[in-house]
């Protein structure tokens, strides 16, 4: 620091100067006061003078400066404060020296001062106080001083001065100002006061101290001499200033001078003396680079010591620029320091410099990484970003979470490239001689070149005589060890890889000689290999030269040629001198390591030699000297001769190396020899080249044996080279060990034969195209075939995924990329940077040290520790598992408690133990229904259940891809036809009296989000309801009508004389609405009943899942006098309104769902009986003028009902999916185009070829049809085969109806065949359809199942005689395509020789084809076993067509002569149905169960109002009319009538006593919920009287096949009075 | 057998749903603002919001739904169309799977003066506790084809939605294409409770001295960028 300052500080100085000027002359005059300006326009005068004179002092001044500066090297410090000053400087320099001698012995001593570092000189800070006072003035110092210069200094000021000495802690120095003369004197100390003034150039205090105490040394008489001149000016000078200082004290007048107000003018120089002046001090380096020679030290040869194989650290980047320049200024800087810090170095140490061996400049390793260290996150897929934890409850989480990719989990996708570019013949049947001697020559010649551009040879003989150098530096080192107690410089950063010289003593000596004896092994290493290599080189030139002598000879033999190819021989310019030198120079030192390894060797054969010698002579003593087996006498070791070493080594190395004088050889292969024209050849030789022309060459590519490239064929040259250059990517899942090639030869004749296999090993994980190379791979034939030997060029590598870039490898293997690398980079053991490869490779030493290193995060680990318990067990996340997995129990399930103990386990324990019973299903299905009795029953719904969920789990999967429609609303195109509509209405006749219905647009499910969905019912009308026939007197007789009782009701004025009061009600989901009361039996209400619809759990969404059932229920309004004493019935009126229910209509939900709305007249469902009513309509003959087109003898009661949705809903589209089929795909188009055909000609008739069974198979529809015997009980059961018939009707239709959309909850059609249509229990029309017609066939009858449309059998689900009918007086109806929307249904068709009949199967009635009224309203196709024929009719009502198949123009059968039917068509039914036993005992147990658990229900209703009274009188006489009613189904025999009577001999004890308002239900068991259902319907329980009692009995009509007809009756009794 | 369990997850969904004592869930309250719209071309404009959260979300007070007041754009170069429209809400949650969304719908009327679409925009309300801005990007539907677009442009009625809350869901968004709009700008002030102490954490260390609740003040510095 110390020898920099003067530098600095004039630098200082030379800054500041100038800018000092213009800060006096406007910016410190607005901070001060008057007075301060008064003063610095004086200081202004004061430095415009005083610049003038500087001026003229200016030249002297560098000179001297100069002289100063050599002069005083060893005090530092002088210059560094006089200097920078002006021109007083001189004369201070030449005053003071007088008095140098005295400053030498003093306490002041140089290092003194040097310790004082000039802080505050320098104006380092502007404003800083400048230093004033010199420190160590003794009292009488001061006296002289004062007395010295009181004179020209005020007052004040030396006041000043004096403070500040007084505070110093001096020594008293004496008489030093004595030596001082005045003037010099004067003016040194003027010039400090200016410095001072001007408050930045201060001296520092030890500036000022040297000032006042140095004792100056005398200065050489030349410099005297030279500066005497200036002495007069100076003097001159001296009295202005002193006048300027008293007159500058005057004007200031106070006490106190204040030095940061006084300002003198900057040193302004011109321009170019300021270069000059710059020039002199400062050196500019230049950025040229050194020549090396400079660099190294005198006569020094650079060597890397990287070829020696010594670690060399990677030097940091620094600009060449930038190093040549700090080169520069270190070798040729002027500058005294640098230059002394450059010769103490060389002086110091010779070996040391700024330099090292190789002539760079020495330097610390590069601290920085060449890799960065974070994670590189263009790799990591993108879920990987974001740092997934998972969640844990109580364990901790790790401390540290590695986000970890997750590579391996994910399948590969490999991507590899194989390029092929050519392939090169090196033997082949094709080759002709000179072919072959050129091959053999070219193989040479590349060896020959591999070596020389290897330069193998030179490297060894650099690294032999490194390791040598490297050696003599132990030697030396090993010789100064006893005397020398630090390690050896030299021969520690030689072999970097050793100790670093920390041993002493022994230790060191024995790695001193451990070193050396390593040295010496590698030497004579690397001396056989470079030997070897020099042979070979030499053998490889010879080898070239015969063989190129060779084919030139052949040429000219054969008279032609056919390979361009010609060798050309430089020679290369060699020094022979220098070569002599070094082939001595390597001869003496080989010469010298012989002798040393003799010497070391010698000791030992010595100690050998003497102990076999002793070993002899005492086998001579024991054996006697002429013994045979004495052997000879061993040979004492050879003394070392150097001659004949010499020329051992002379020799060996003539033979092996290129001996100095003998011309240096280069061969260079051309392709530049002319060939020989085909015309000119003779004949053999021109049908070679002929077949070569004719000749292809292709590769096959193989992976895992597998071909997956076959190359086109590429003819081949004349030079046996084929061109491919054909690229192929192939995608892998896994990379594969090698690649398999093919070199194939195309023959003439279309021929392949393969030439040879090779094998390519997978590329490295890291090449893609960009590193990858092509590179030639010599192949041979193999096997029998005749010789060829070639190579391939070819470049593998792996494709790079476009879009994220990253290459589509296979997870580099750790070791192999390690092993990859060190091929790559050649690392080096010592590098630290390399230690993470070196850590892979197989070495003892670094597994000791993997045993430190932290084990790597496991994959698998997850947040959770080994105690916690798994997160798989907690009922939570099973809970969230099975909600996400849309398991029905879990999949509404809201707010999912937190913790475990929230959970509620009722939930688990439902779905438990319907898991459970599924199991148990699944095990008693192999029991084949063993016991048959409840687990019957479960297993059926067991079967549905999984049926279900299969079906589920498909439509699911099919759901989840919405369509643009469920997502977009979008008006549609308008085409031609709605835009002619458009403009059609416009021209049409307004006619507003007759408003045209418009269609609602009903909107997508999603859309109903957040509103309500509505049932909205508007009844209009009824017609033919029941009468009354009992009313309210006591009457013994009920058969016939009682003028009477008619007198009763006419007693009470208040209560009409109406037979009915009729009124309907609608029922949805437990909520119950009603209408008006209306009088009559054809009553008119014209009013709309809405009830809200409780949506599923999940929303509309879920809707098609609602099972639930609209109950339409007609009933009947009754008012009962309650006044006891007929005496208040003038005054009062004490009524209770009471309920009977007569007939019903029940729609299943799903009905209108799918339809959109129902709407019609339709017969209500009543009851075979109704204890007080009379539904004989001919009998009243008081009909309303609708009735009278009722065909005769039907009779019943009608609604006119439109029920919808609101808002309306869409219905999504029935899910059509290609499915596999078991049909072939000839006969499947066949069947598709037939369909389009017929339906582009018919549309809106329904017909079916293919439809999808359970297991989501398409098949044909004929293969449903088959003969199937009807269970055995039904056959015996009847003689007649009339009555056998219906039987098996009524059996097939107590079969439960349930649409698919509800079972399979979604839009498939699916059919199921007959067996498993009995074994679910459960099927909508098809499947009852499919069955009733299979037991026709089998009964002998013509039977075609019929598909058409009518209005839908959903209706009937859980009534089953409900008959739709159609009155032709209804105008919708009567319009076809009015708007009605039929439900698409199935019928089957007798065809029989008195009649035909259309049985509706799912209520197992029958009707005449010819009938007018048949509820099935269009006939779309008739299908059979064979054949499937389409309805090609004008009209499509049944009672309108002709049903003979064989009319060709009536009907379009599927398979004609032309489209013949497959020819073996195997029904998909089994051949006989299995029928389980069906248990009575369990069937009356079951019964029994169901009438307890109605009754509960009844009682719960009831609940609110009244205890339930059982009477069981009644129930019993019910019981015994339930069976009648069962017969009456299906025998014809029995008719309403007879019923009427058995049921009035039943009831005729009851009916004294009580009047008795019941109905009986029919239901197909179902399921015991639905019956509960329909019985809330029946609404019986709402009698509100005290005295009513109630009867309920069940009746179960066990049929085979666990089927089962259940009949509920019902009554309500009230006491008569 | 179909009905019992039916039943069963009735009441279990009421229980569940009702009876969650407050220790066991936990609260997010964000209030905020739908502030301002960038969208060119749009001469009036206003906005729906709509909040959809998963099945274990629960909104304890807040509107789930707002409209806002019709808005011009502002007379400067921006051309914001500022609604300042409040959200306010509370949701207790049992599970942070169904993080509540916020689905903006702009409407504003065309050429024609039929009101129509302008823009959907969806986002995360912010989890980290704090004030967060958020820009969400605006898009509608596209025409399926060039006429159905002409027609659209005619009628007024074009391409929307059928359901705005499918877009917090991800399904059928492969089968729609969309048009970029503009921009929506919201800001958020969120306010958790009990994440921690239930072992979520959100980003966010409760600070040393907050023992059991970790009322997580508004206003942090750690704002998620917009």
């Amino acid at each position: 620091m110390v020898q920099r300052q003067p530098e600095r500080r004039l630098q200082g100085e030379l800054r500041q100067t100038r800018p000092a000027m213009k800060s006096v002359s406007w910016n410190h005059r607005a901070a001060v006061t008057q007075k301060s300006i008064d003063e610095s326009e004086s200081m202004l005068d004061q430095i415009r003078s005083r610049r003038g004179r500087r001026r003229e002092a200016g030249s002297q001044d560098e000179s001297l400066s100069r002289s100063v500066q050599h002069d005083d090297t060893s005090e530092p410090d002088e210059t560094l404060t006089f200097r920078p000053s002006d021109s007083v400087r001189a004369d201070v320099t030449d005053d003071v020296t007088d008095a140098a001698g005295g400053g030498e012995g003093g306490p002041s001593s140089p290092a003194g001062r040097l310790g004082k570092p000039d802080r505050g000189g320098g104006g380092d800070s502007p404003r800083a106080p400048p230093p004033l006072a010199p420190r160590r003035l003794s009292a009488a110092g001061q006296e002289t001083f004062r007395s010295q210069l009181k004179k020209r200094l005020s007052l004040a000021e030396i006041k000043g001065h004096g403070r500040a000495a007084r505070r110093s802690r001096a020594q008293p120095r004496t008489s030093r100002f004595d030596t001082l003369r005045e003037g010099g004197t004067s003016r040194a100390y003027e010039d400090y006061m200016r410095a001072t003034a001007a408050g930045r150039t201060g001296p520092s205090s030890v500036q000022a101290y040297d000032f006042f105490c140095r004792i100056w040394e005398d200065p050489p008489s030349e410099r005297r001499a030279a500066t005497a001149p200036a002495t007069p000016r100076e003097a001159g000078e001296e009295a202005s200033g002193a006048a300027e200082s008293l007159s500058l004290s005057e004007l200031l007048g106070g006490e106190q001078l204040e030095p940061v107000t006084r300002h003198v003018a900057p040193m302004i120089l011109s321009r170019k003396a300021q270069l000059a002046r710059e020039a002199d001090i400062y050196f500019t380096p230049s950025p040229i680079p050194i020549p090396p020679e400079e660099r190294l030290p005198a006569g020094g040869q650079a060597r890397d010591p990287a070829e020696d194989g010594i670690y060399v650290p990677r030097r940091p980047h620094l600009a060449g620029r930038n190093l040549h320049k700090l080169e520069n200024r270190l070798l040729h800087s002027s500058d005294r320091h640098v230059r002394q810090l450059v010769d103490f170095r060389l002086q110091s140490e010779e070996t040391w410099s700024w330099f090292g061996e190789d002539g760079q400049l020495l330097c610390l390793p590069d601290p920085l990484l060449s890799r960065p260290r974070h994670r590189d996150y263009r790799d990591v897929s993108e879920d990987a970003l974001t740092d997934y934890l998972p969640a844990s409850m109580e364990a901790p989480r790790p401390a540290d979470p590695e986000p970890t990719v997750s590579a391996a989990d994910q399948p590969q996708q490999l991507q590899l490239h194989v390029h092929l570019v050519a392939v090169r013949l090196t033997e082949h049947p094709l080759f002709s001689k000179e072919h072959r001697a050129a091959a053999g020559l070219e193989q040479l010649h590349r060896e020959y070149t591999a070596l020389v551009d290897d330069d193998t040879v030179n490297r060894l003989t650099q690294r032999l005589w490194a390791v040598r150098r490297a050696r003599d530096g132990v030697l030396s080192a090993a010789l100064q060890l006893p005397s020398a107690d630090h390690g050896d410089h030299s021969g520690d950063r030689a072999d970097h890889s050793g100790d670093h010289g920390d041993h002493t003593g022994d230790g060191a000596e024995q790695v001193q000689r451990r070193r050396i004896d390593d040295y010496t092994t590698s030497i004579q290493r690397l001396r056989e290999q470079r030997d070897a290599a020099a042979a070979q080189q030499r053998r490889l030139c010879r080898s070239i030269l015969r063989r190129w002598r060779e084919l030139k000879v052949l040429r000219e033999d054969q008279g032609f040629s056919s390979t361009p190819l010609r060798l050309a021989v430089r020679e290369l310019p060699s020094d022979s001198g220098q070569e002599t030198e070094l082939w001595q120079r390597e001869l003496r030192a080989e010469l010298e390591e012989l002798r040393t390894e003799h010497d070391r060797s010698k000791q030992h054969l010595d100690a050998e030699y003497s102990q076999q010698l002793s070993e002899w002579r005492d086998r001579r003593r024991q054996l006697g000297p002429d013994s045979d087996q004495l052997g000879p006498r061993p040979q004492p070791p050879a003394e070392f001769d150097p001659q004949q070493v010499l020329a051992d080594i002379e020799a060996r190395a003539t033979g092996n190396r290129r001996p100095p004088g003998e011309p240096k050889l280069a061969f260079d292969l051309l392709d530049t020899h002319p060939i020989t024209a085909t015309a000119d050849c003779p004949k053999p030789e021109q049908q070679r080249r002929q077949a070569v022309s004719r000749c292809q060459l292709s590769v096959r590519t193989l992976i895992g044996g597998r071909e997956v490239s076959h190359t086109r064929p590429q003819p081949l040259s004349q030079q046996l080279v084929s061109e491919l250059h054909q690229q192929l990517a192939v995608r892998l899942r896994a990379a594969p060990e090698a690649l398999q090639l093919e070199v194939c030869e195309e023959g003439t004749r279309r021929s392949t034969r393969t030439l040879a296999k090779l094998r390519l090993p997978s590329p490295a994980s890291h090449v893609t195209e960009r590193t990858a190379l092509p590179e030639w791979t010599a192949f041979s034939a193999a096997g029998s075939g005749p010789a060829a030997r070639g190579r391939l060029q070819a470049a593998l590598y792996w494709g790079v995924d476009e879009e994220t870039g990253s290459v589509l490898a296979p997870p580099a293997d750790p070791t192999a990329e390690g092993a990859a690398a060190a091929e790559l980079a050649a690392p080096d053991p010592n590098d630290p940077a390399d230690a993470s490869m070196t850590a892979n490779m197989p070495d003892p030493c670094a597994a000791a040290e993997a045993g430190d290193r932290p084990a790597p995060l496991r994959p698998g680990c997850d947040g959770f520790l080994t105690g916690a318990p798994d997160p798989a067990d907690s009922a939570r996340c099973r809970l969230l598992r099975l909600r996400d997995a849309g398991v029905p129990e879990f999949r509404h399930v809201t707010m999912a408690p937190l913790r475990d103990q929230q959970v509620p386990q009722q939930l688990f324990t439902a779905y438990q133990k319907r898991l459970e019973a599924q199991s148990a299903a699944g095990a008693g299905a192999e029991e084949a229904g063993g016991d048959g009795g409840e687990s019957a029953r479960r297993s059926v719904l067991q079967y549905q259940l999984r049926i279900k969920e299969m079906v589920a789990r498909r439509l699911r999967a099919a759901q989840k891809h919405k369509r643009l429609e469920d997502m977009v609303r979008e008006d549609e195109v308008p085409d031609i036809g709605t835009i002619g509509s458009v403009f059609g209405s416009l021209l049409s006749v307004r006619r507003p009296l007759n408003p045209p219905r418009k269609q609602k647009q009903s909107r997508p499910l999603v859309d109903l989000q957040g509103q309500e969905l509505q049932l909205l019912c508007h009844v209009v009308r009824a017609f033919n309801v029941p009468v009354r026939r009992d009313t309210d007197a006591v009457r013994t007789d009920y058969s016939r009508p009682a003028p009477a009782a008619q007198a009763t009701v006419a007693q009470s004025s208040l209560l009409p004389k109406v037979s009915v009061r009729p009124f309907m009600e609608l029922t949805f989901q437990r909520q119950t609405v009603r209408s008006n009361v209306a009088q009559g039996p054809n009553p008119t209400w014209n009013q709309d009943l809405k009830l809200p619809v409780t949506l599923p759990p999940q929303g509309v969404a879920d809707l098609h899942s609602l099972d639930d059932v609209i109950h339409l229920s007609l009933q009947d309004e009754m008012l009962v006098d309650l006044l006891d004493d007929d005496r208040l019935q003038d005054t009062n009126v004490h009524q209770r309104i009471e309920r009977r229910w007569l007939a019903e209509l029940t729609v299943p939900f799903s009905t209108l769902y799918i339809n959109g709305r129902v709407e019609g007249t339709f017969r209500l469902n009543t009851p075979p009986l109704l204890i007080g009513y009379d539904c004989d309509v001919t009998a009243r003959g008081t009909l309303f003028h609708l009735t009278e087109s009722l065909p005769t003898g039907q009779t019943g009661t009608y609604v006119t009902v439109f029920i919808t949705l609101e808002p309306p809903v869409n219905v999504p589209p029935t899910v059509q999916e290609h499915l596999e089929s078991m049909e072939t795909e000839k006969l499947l188009a066949h069947c598709e185009s037939w369909t389009r055909a017929f339906r582009r000609d018919y549309p809106g008739r329904r017909v079916r070829c293919t439809v999808l069974d359970v297991t989501g198979r398409s098949a044909l529809v004929c293969r449903y049809i088959r003969p199937l015997r009807p269970p055995d009980a039904l056959l015996a059961a009847c003689s007649n085969e009339e009555d056998q018939a219906l039987l098996i009707a009524r059996f097939v239709s107590l079969i439960p109806n349930v649409s698919d959309v509800n079972f399979f909850s979604g839009m498939y059609d699916l059919w199921t065949t007959c067996q498993e249509f009995l074994d679910m229990q459960a099927g909508d029309e098809e499947e009852h359809a499919i069955l009733l017609c299979n037991f026709f066939l089998y009964l002998g009858k013509r039977a075609y199942l019929v598909l058409g449309s009518g209005i839908p059998e959903g209706l009937t689900a859980y009534v089953l005689r409900l008959v739709q009918y159609r009155l032709q007086s209804d105008p919708v109806l009567a319009r076809p395509g009015s708007g009605i929307r039929e439900g698409l249904t199935a019928y089957v068709l007798t065809d029989e020789a008195t009649n035909r009949w259309l049985w509706n199967p799912c209520t197992g009635q029958r009707s005449s084809a010819a009938e007018s009224y048949s509820s099935l309203l269009s006939v779309g196709c008739l299908i059979n076993a064979e054949n499937v024929w389409a309805n090609t009719q004008v009209y499509a009502q049944p009672s309108c067509i002709s049903f003979d198949v064989n009319l060709v123009g009536d009907w379009r059968p599927l398979f004609t002569a032309r489209q013949p039917a497959p020819a073996e068509m195997a029904s998909v039914q089994a051949e006989t149905l299995r029928y389980s036993v069906t248990d009575t005992v369990r069937v009356q147990a079951d019964a029994e169960r169901l009438e307890r658990r109605l009754r509960d229900h009844l009682q719960n209703w009831r609940q609110r109002t009244n205890w339930t009274p059982w009477n069981r009188p009644c129930s019993d006489a019910l019981r015994r009319m339930l069976p009648l009613l069962e017969r009456s189904t299906f025998t014809p025999a029995i008719s309403g009538a007879q019923l009427a009577d058995e049921q009035t001999r039943l009831l005729a004890n009851i009916h004294a006593t009580y009047k008795v308002c019941g109905v009986p239900l029919n239901v197909p068991q179902h399921s015991q919920e639905a019956m509960v259902e329909a019985l809330f319907a029946l609404g019986v329980h709402r009698n509100d009287s005290r005295e009513a009692e109630f009867a309920l009995a069940v009746h179960m009509e066990p049929y085979p096949s666990n089927i089962v007809a259940v009949w509920v009756y019902v009554a309500a009794l009230t006491r008569r009075r | 057998m179909e009905g019992s369990w039916k039943v069963f997850i009735m009441a279990a969904a009421a229980a569940a749903a009702g009876g969650v004592p407050s220790q066991q869930c936990f609260l997010l309250s964000v209030t905020g603002q739908v502030e301002s719209a960038r969208l060119a071309g749009a001469d009036q404009l206003y906005c729906r919001y709509q909040l959809h959260g998963g099945p274990d979300w629960d909104i304890v007070t807040g509107l789930e739904e707002g409209i806002s007041q019709v808005s011009r754009p502002s007379q400067d170069a921006r051309q914001l169309l500022v609604w300042n429209l409040p959200v306010e809400v509370s949701y207790k949650a049992t599970n942070p799977y169904g993080w509540p969304q916020l689905i903006v719908s702009c409407y504003g009327p065309d050429l024609f003066g039929n009101d129509v679409i302008r823009g959907y925009g969806v986002s995360h309300l912010p989890t980290a506790a704090g004030a967060h801005r958020v820009t969400l990007p605006l898009f509608v539907p596209e025409s399926t084809s060039q006429l159905q677009k002409l027609v659209s442009w005619f009628t007024g009625r074009r391409p929307e939605l059928a359901d705005a809350s499918s877009l917090a869901t991800g399904d059928g968004r492969d089968v729609m294409r969309v048009r970029s709009q503009g921009y929506v700008t919201c800001s958020f002030q969120v306010v958790t409770k009990d994440l921690q102490r239930l072992g979520y954490d959100n980003g966010r260390r409760a600070p040393a001295g907050a023992a059991g609740g970790d009322l997580q003040p508004a206003g942090g510095g750690d704002g998620r960028p917009g």
